[in-house]
């Protein structure tokens, strides 16, 4: 994935890029998050409803599929990862239920094709290596769609601030 | 023959009593998403209004999208539920056909467009008819830019009707020749769905409860990519 990747060192660090991320974001915006189990896609998840003004504790909705924070904007906070097709998607009313929030996608990469496509895509990448002497994540933040190419300088603004 | 009609595909809870010949009561609630709180309470209240007993209802008809997934959702299933327990048919029919039929006295192609959200519009095109209209496309779902541009290269004049022209007007403005229903169109009307499926019993054409799912045009079998991401 072409974007720009920022270096994460502890649980942290990746709450405080969620809080750069989510300070840009605005009502009706798609936050897709991809990596894998224990990555760090709720603890990014955790910072941006922080910019968000979001004041209850944001857990994993991997059981609820879909949660609602209030905040400004409210976070609709979206776990993608017990779902197997598509009409179980649908199910979830995204579009309606998000319209007027931040929605964020934890593993939106199965369903991609099927989200829409003005989006922010963001990798988490857990990286270890030599027994916990290289710990630390990759964060890869990549722009999809016309509108968000516009807020391009806005994004390369805050990324600027992290690396 | 007395026909309770349900339409949930917008931001709109519609409900109406009445038969082909005529419209006995109709409740219109506009621009919320608690489609739940309101259908039920909505229909409680006509029924009481206009005195039709429920058992005396012949069909249940419902508008079956394409549109907003959870307003559709609750409006399927409580025409379902009804048509179960009352014992009697549902006629199914498209939210789209519910917005061009009541602009069928224009002389232009009707084309009706309904918010789909994620910047996309759901559509179909219609001529008018003796008694009402025939639909000439699909039905669709894409970008209003690729809309306007497909209306463009056909050339005729349109009118446009429903949601979908004004939460996107800025790109239908840029279509000559287009004429715009006004607001009070925006919505599919119960009082045409009233009309449509009393026309569909009497020629027998209705499903029964199981039968009837909402109409996505986005596509929905398929399975998640899984796969690519768990290699």
């Amino acid at each position: 994935m072409s974007g720009i990747t920022v270096v994460s060192h502890s649980a942290a660090e990746t709450r405080g890029i969620g809080a750069a991320l989510g300070a840009l974001l605005r009502a009706g915006d798609v936050v897709l998050l991809a990596g894998g189990l224990g990555a760090g896609k709720t603890e990014l998840t955790k910072g941006i409803g922080a910019a968000l003004a979001v004041d209850a504790v944001i857990v994993s909705p991997t059981f609820t599929l879909a949660r609602r924070y209030p905040g400004r904007p409210p976070l609709l906070h979206v776990d993608l990862y017990r779902l197997e097709r598509v009409q179980e998607l649908l199910d979830l009313g995204l579009e309606e239920e998000g319209d007027d929030a931040v929605t964020v996608i934890e593993w939106g990469d199965i369903a991609s094709a099927h989200l829409p496509g003005e989006r922010l895509e963001v990798q988490v990448d857990h990286v270890a290596v030599g027994g916990g002497s290289l710990d630390h994540r990759l964060i890869t933040i990549a722009p999809q769609g016309p509108a968000w190419h516009a807020r391009d300088a806005d994004l390369a603004r805050v990324l600027h601030g992290l690396t | 023959m007395q026909v309770l009609a349900i339409d949930t595909a917008t931001m709109q809870v519609g409900v109406a009593i009445g038969d082909g010949g005529s419209l006995r009561g109709e409740v219109r609630l506009a621009g919320g998403r608690r489609h739940a709180e309101e259908l039920a309470p909505a229909i409680r209240q006509l029924v009481a209004w206009t005195g039709v007993r429920l058992d005396h209802l012949a069909a249940i008809a419902v508008g079956i999208g394409p549109g907003l997934f959870t307003g559709l959702r609750v409006g399927v299933t409580t025409a379902k539920v009804m048509a179960q327990a009352l014992r009697i048919p549902v006629i199914p029919v498209v939210s789209l056909d519910l917005v061009a039929y009541p602009v069928r006295h224009s002389r232009r192609v009707i084309v009706a467009v309904l918010d789909a959200r994620r910047r996309e519009v759901f559509h179909a095109a219609y001529r008018p008819v003796p008694g009402g209209v025939q639909r000439v496309t699909d039905y669709q779902v894409g970008r209003p830019a690729d809309l306007v541009a497909e209306l463009e290269a056909g050339g005729d004049e349109v009118l446009l009707v429903g949601d979908g022209v004004t939460a996107h007007a800025d790109v239908f403005a840029g279509l000559d020749r287009a004429e715009l229903a006004g607001p009070e169109f925006a919505a599919p009307s119960t009082a045409a769905l009233v009309a449509l499926a009393s026309a569909r019993y009497e020629q027998e054409e209705f499903s029964t409860p199981w039968e009837v799912e909402p109409l996505y045009l986005r596509e929905s079998d398929a399975e998640l990519g899984w796969e690519a991401v768990r290699g």
